[in-house]
């Protein structure tokens, strides 16, 4: 089965990176992104996010096209939304039909949505593609949750594709019983099996859950003891001049934004 | 006879309100609750629950894209009270949170929806208050009903709405008519989802896997 996650797995700086100050990375971009309304503005930061991505994790842009394109429909959604329910005083219709109408002013404000959603999909991208997915639950632990809490979801991503493969094995055996609404490509019959190959599968998994919990309490994992981890995450000076970095830019598109009033819609 | 269902001088009194199959709707069956457990077996069993969620929640959001771009997820709202009330109420609340916020965290790894860290506070606050109901109304020897799991639901659901609505209002700029056009169609397929997670909860426990 086709791995959910995005990880490259490649060795870069974004790589290397400690996932504690990449995160705050990802905060400042998406601090940047939803405090500036401009297109213009928050195109630079799609431009930046995504050379960053280029130059600092060797990810180029034909690695996650095909993701990005999943945000589409959202996009044109809002888009629509905007160009019919945003008329301020001013606003001219590009199109109209009898009580509707596409506004140019809702047009732009949804176009500046689009780019502010295509950015912060991208910003999330950019931690998944580059960061292990046991190391999120590391970091987790590192941050101060406890093990029992934090290895969750180290073990939630291991067990995820195994679930999935459950949800697909019960779906096949209804489908060879004759059950007409698993793959249907009607939505609503779709919609209609899905409690019904849920139930199995959940009262499959709690069965399989008190198995899972032996196992792990064999290995110690309710021990209060402090642990020790094969790898271990800790933080160079490189994790704390990145930190410090994305601090300052928070810091400062707060205030940029906020007390300066930069990047509002009229500001280009 | 089911365990729903209470006798009176040897007469079977139907539990489940108005025309609803007592099947379905009849009592939930007692089962052990605690508002904090910390066994090993809850934290995994709530862990498995969360999965289950996240894989429903990976079919419902591509409905959701399909039918409506995904402006808001009418059927993730519809569909995840099947396992965040079943996580709380079976769970108490390491379980509430376990199967809220498992689901967010695989959502926005995979970068699915660049909408997905408002997941964490939708669902947590769904659950979080489903497990302080849930521990408001069980009395120990006693099942729920479904009046009482409908009325904690019903007050439930605005709650895990208002992330959305802000999401709507300061991310994506809706006008106030729209925000509250989403807000109405989530209460609606929220409320509704109540009539798939009952049945499902009562499924789970006459199927022995919680612990009685």
């Amino acid at each position: 089965m086709q791995s959910l996650f995005l990880f490259s797995g490649q060795d870069s700086f974004l790589h290397r990176l400690d996932p504690r100050p990449k995160f705050l990375v990802v905060l400042a971009v998406l601090v940047y992104v939803l405090l500036v309304d401009n297109p213009a503005y928050m195109a630079v930061a799609f431009l930046v996010v995504m050379a960053g991505m280029w130059a600092l994790g060797s990810i180029s842009p034909a690695r996650y096209w095909t993701v990005l394109v999943l945000f589409l429909p959202l996009i044109l959604g809002v888009t629509l939304v905007q160009a019919l329910t945003y008329h301020p005083a001013g606003a001219t219709n590009l199109v109209a039909a009898g009580p509707l109408g596409l506004s140019d002013a809702g047009l732009v404000l949804g176009l500046s949505v689009g780019v502010r959603l295509v950015t912060m999909g991208l910003t999330f991208m950019m931690f998944s593609m580059t960061t292990a997915p046991t190391k999120v639950g590391l970091a987790l632990y590192k941050t101060g949750v406890p093990f029992r809490y934090a290895y969750l979801a180290t073990f939630g991503l291991r067990f995820l594709p195994l679930m999935q493969e459950d949800l697909q094995t019960l779906q096949n055996a209804r489908a060879v019983r004759g059950d007409p609404d698993v793959g249907s490509r009607n939505p609503f019959r779709r919609l209609k099996s899905l409690p019904m190959t849920f139930f199995p599968l959940a009262a499959n998994a709690l069965r399989q859950s008190s198995e899972t919990a032996k196992a792990l309490e064999l290995r110690g994992y309710g021990s209060p003891r402090k642990r020790t981890t094969v790898h271990d995450l800790s933080l160079g000076a490189t994790d704390y001049l990145v930190t410090v970095l994305a601090l300052v830019v928070l810091v400062g598109v707060v205030y940029a934004s906020v007390v300066l009033g930069f990047g509002s819609l009229g500001s280009l | 006879m089911s365990e729903a269902t209470k006798t009176h001088g040897g007469l079977a009194e139907k539990t489940a309100p108005g025309p609803l199959p007592e099947s379905l709707y009849g009592d939930l069956p007692d089962w052990n609750f605690e508002l904090w457990p910390s066994s090993t077996t809850v934290i995994m069993a709530a862990l498995f629950l969360a999965l289950g969620f996240t894989v429903n929640m990976q079919i419902t959001e591509r409905i959701d894209t399909a039918m409506w771009g995904g402006i808001s997820p009418l059927w993730g709202i519809f569909f995840f009270a099947l396992w965040n009330f079943s996580g709380a109420a079976f769970f108490g609340l390491p379980g509430a949170l376990i199967v809220a916020n498992i689901n967010p965290i695989v959502a926005n790894l995979t970068a699915t929806n660049p909408l997905a860290p408002t997941f964490f506070a939708t669902n947590t606050l769904y659950s979080v208050p489903m497990a302080l109901w849930v521990w408001y109304f069980k009395r120990p020897g006693q099942g729920l009903t479904f009046r009482q799991v409908a009325t904690a639901h019903v007050l439930s659901i605005p709650l895990t709405l208002l992330p959305l609505s802000l999401i709507h209002i300061y991310v994506l700029h809706f006008t106030m008519q729209v925000v509250v056009f989403w807000y109405v169609a989530g209460l609606v397929f929220g409320y509704a989802g109540l009539f798939v997670a009952y049945p499902f909860a009562k499924k789970l426990l006459e199927a022995g896997v919680i612990q009685r």
